[in-house]
């Protein structure tokens, strides 16, 4: 409890804001001292002066009036506020919506993306291998026309061969006649010869 | 209405129930309006501050959080935007503007415009209305506010207190200041017009 000045307790006694305990201890107070008393009635005085101000005299007509015109104020100020707190929610609504379009646009770009990379890395590795591919058939293209040439080679080898035996064997056993051998070494004679100019009117 | 009363009030505002806001207007209006009427000197302007007041709570009521100081809140409210009011008067201290035929710049007060600044004095009143108000002129501002938020918005000095937000010896010393002044102020006017 906080202590009060005597000026203090006489204005919370006329205020009618004093305690029982404390306004029971103020009267004892009072009609003990003389000062006390005086200092009292003065204070009363005062809040007296105080209380004997006019104050506005409304009518019910007027009150309602006045009363009716700040209701109105506060149920329109409700409402906006109301309308504001809509809006703000449909515009919560808008972002959240335009945020999840962005966001499945840029899983979309991803994906794409990613795809895309994938499938330039498929059409290299596939290049790759049709390269390689190419170059084996190449390769064994190559293999297969050496052994041909190789394989025709040795036919025309076995083909000389056999002519050559073929002349050994008219020379050794002497069935082959004449014609035969004097064909072969005008063969011979072409392959090894080059060939002769020819003149202006077509003669050797 | 005890503090629980007006906490379950506050809530039902707070959730947007247009009736519990008419109640809450019709709990503090006029003890608002009384103040500010005084403070002021014009029914018009009272109105509307009272207005803004409530305006006010509206807007923030959301964020309030009550521990039983709501009516000091309130009376708060009030007072600021009547101590703006009056700073801004000072600054532009005349109501409106017109301009004459000629192009001069007419000031017009409420008299001038047919209005009555005073409809809720009773007219055997008037010249002790007009005495009070200038006796209340005469009081420093933080005076004047203790003396009108006892007597015309029937408020407790501890509420006072709360609603200035200063200690309430501080408000018991300036109430006995204001209170003799007051006292002194018009007794001298009183003589005068005697005399």
């Amino acid at each position: 409890m906080t202590r009060l000045s005597l000026k203090d307790a006489c204005l919370l006694d006329v205020s009618g804001e004093l305690s029982t305990k404390r306004k029971a201890a103020l009267r004892e107070h009072v009609e003990k001292f003389p000062a006390a008393t005086i200092e009292y009635q003065l204070v009363k005085g005062q809040f007296e002066l105080l209380r004997s101000l006019p104050k506005a005299e409304l009518n019910d007509f007027q009150k309602r009036g006045i009363a009716s015109s700040i209701k109105q104020g506060i149920h329109k100020k409700l409402a906006k506020i109301e309308r504001e707190k809509a809006a703000q929610n449909r515009m919560k609504l808008v972002y959240r919506a335009l945020a999840g379009i962005s966001g499945i646009a840029a899983c979309i770009v991803i994906g794409v993306g990613i795809y895309t990379i994938d499938e330039n890395i498929r059409a290299e590795r596939q290049a790759a291998q049709i390269a390689q591919m190419n170059n084996t058939v190449e390769k064994i293209a190559t293999i297969y026309a050496e052994s041909t040439t190789n394989e025709t080679d040795a036919a025309i080898q076995a083909v000389n061969r056999t002519l050559a035996n073929l002349e050994a064997g008219a020379t050794v056993t002497g069935t082959q006649d004449d014609a035969m051998k004097n064909l072969l070494d005008a063969l011979a004679s072409i392959e090894e010869k080059p060939a002769a100019p020819r003149n202006d009117n077509g003669s050797l | 209405m005890d503090a629980r009363e007006i906490a379950e009030l506050l809530a039902r505002c707070q959730a947007g129930d247009k009736t519990a806001w008419d109640q809450l207007v019709d709990l503090y209006w006029q003890r608002l309006f009384g103040y500010a009427l005084r403070a002021t000197g014009n029914a018009e302007l009272a109105q509307d501050l009272v207005q803004e007041t409530f305006l006010r709570i509206v807007q923030r009521l959301g964020k309030y959080d009550d521990q039983g100081k709501f009516e000091a809140w309130l009376f708060r409210i009030l007072v600021n935007l009547v101590r703006d009011h009056g700073r801004s008067l000072s600054r532009h201290p005349t109501q409106s503007t017109v301009i004459d035929s000629d192009g001069q710049r007419i000031e017009m007060t409420d008299e001038m415009a047919g209005k009555d600044p005073r409809p809720y004095e009773p007219i055997d009143q008037r010249e002790d209305v007009d005495r009070l108000q200038m006796a209340l002129r005469k009081l420093s501002e933080g005076d004047r506010q203790i003396l009108l938020l006892r007597h015309f918005a029937d408020m407790p000095f501890k509420d006072i207190a709360r609603t200035l937000n200063c200690p309430i010896g501080t408000v018991l010393a300036r109430a006995h200041r204001a209170l003799g002044k007051l006292r002194g102020i018009m007794e001298v006017d009183h003589d005068k017009t005697e005399s």
